[in-house]
């Protein structure tokens, strides 16, 4: 099985999405329970890490890819890469847009019910909306990167 | 509902310029090798530009490489 510069940058930006942010979550559910000033700044801090992981993470290993295939990265894709990047980016968006609207729908929630707040979420995540638009970020990102391998495999 | 398909004949005009390669062929029009597989396969239609650097590889108007077909009326 031959794979393209392409191919082979979505497959690494699949895996490390998962992984980088798959280890963000899980952390992310041990500091669930108590939404206090301290699980904040943990999870602040969490989030810094794993933003410079992610960036590191990723610049290595496209790296590495650009110089073991040097004429793949010089040409950066042809039309048809560009034509399942585009269709992609569109499952990716159906996806993100998704997750935005629950995510208003629950702040207008929140201000019509103030019942409702953060602090009585059975979740108690630490700044559980920005989370929510995190997880609908990193979802779409993946519904991303996997539509890009499967429209490749399957020969778009 | 009408289908409509775009056929070619890319492979058969690959086999009669001595067996070129589906990577050589790649290298001449400025794609990948896969993106040759997919369209021998009938899987992606090229783009106008695309089509025509193929016929000119094989010094053939664009219509013998590429046939354009209202299929099935259903």
């Amino acid at each position: 099985m031959e794979l393209t510069f392409k191919e082979k940058s979505a497959w690494i930006s699949f895996i490390c999405t998962i992984g980088i942010f798959g280890y963000y979550f899980v952390e992310l559910m041990a500091l669930s329970g108590s939404d206090t000033g301290q699980t904040r700044t943990a999870a602040l801090w969490l989030l810094g890490k794993i933003l410079i992981m992610s960036v590191v993470v990723e610049s290595v290993f496209h790296g590495m890819l650009a110089v073991a295939n040097p004429s793949g990265a010089q040409m950066n894709g042809d039309e048809r890469d560009r034509h399942i990047e585009q269709k992609a980016n569109q499952y990716g968006y159906y996806v993100l847009s998704t997750g935005v609207i629950i995510v208003i729908g629950r702040m207008v929630v929140l201000e019509v019910f103030p019942g409702f707040d953060e602090a009585r979420s059975s979740l108690a995540i630490p700044m559980l909306t920005m989370h929510m638009l995190m997880f609908s970020f990193v979802l779409s990102e993946l519904t991303r990167f996997g539509a890009q391998i499967l429209m490749h495999r399957w020969g778009e | 509902m009408s289908e409509y398909r775009i056929t070619n004949r890319v492979r058969e005009m690959r086999f009669f310029a001595h067996e070129m390669t589906q990577q050589e062929l790649a290298e001449r029009v400025g794609v990948t090798r896969q993106t040759i597989m997919a369209i021998e396969k009938g899987k992606y239609s090229p783009s106008l530009e695309v089509a025509f650097k193929i016929a000119q590889v094989f010094n053939q108007p664009l219509d013998a490489l590429f046939q354009y077909q209202c299929e099935i009326d259903r």
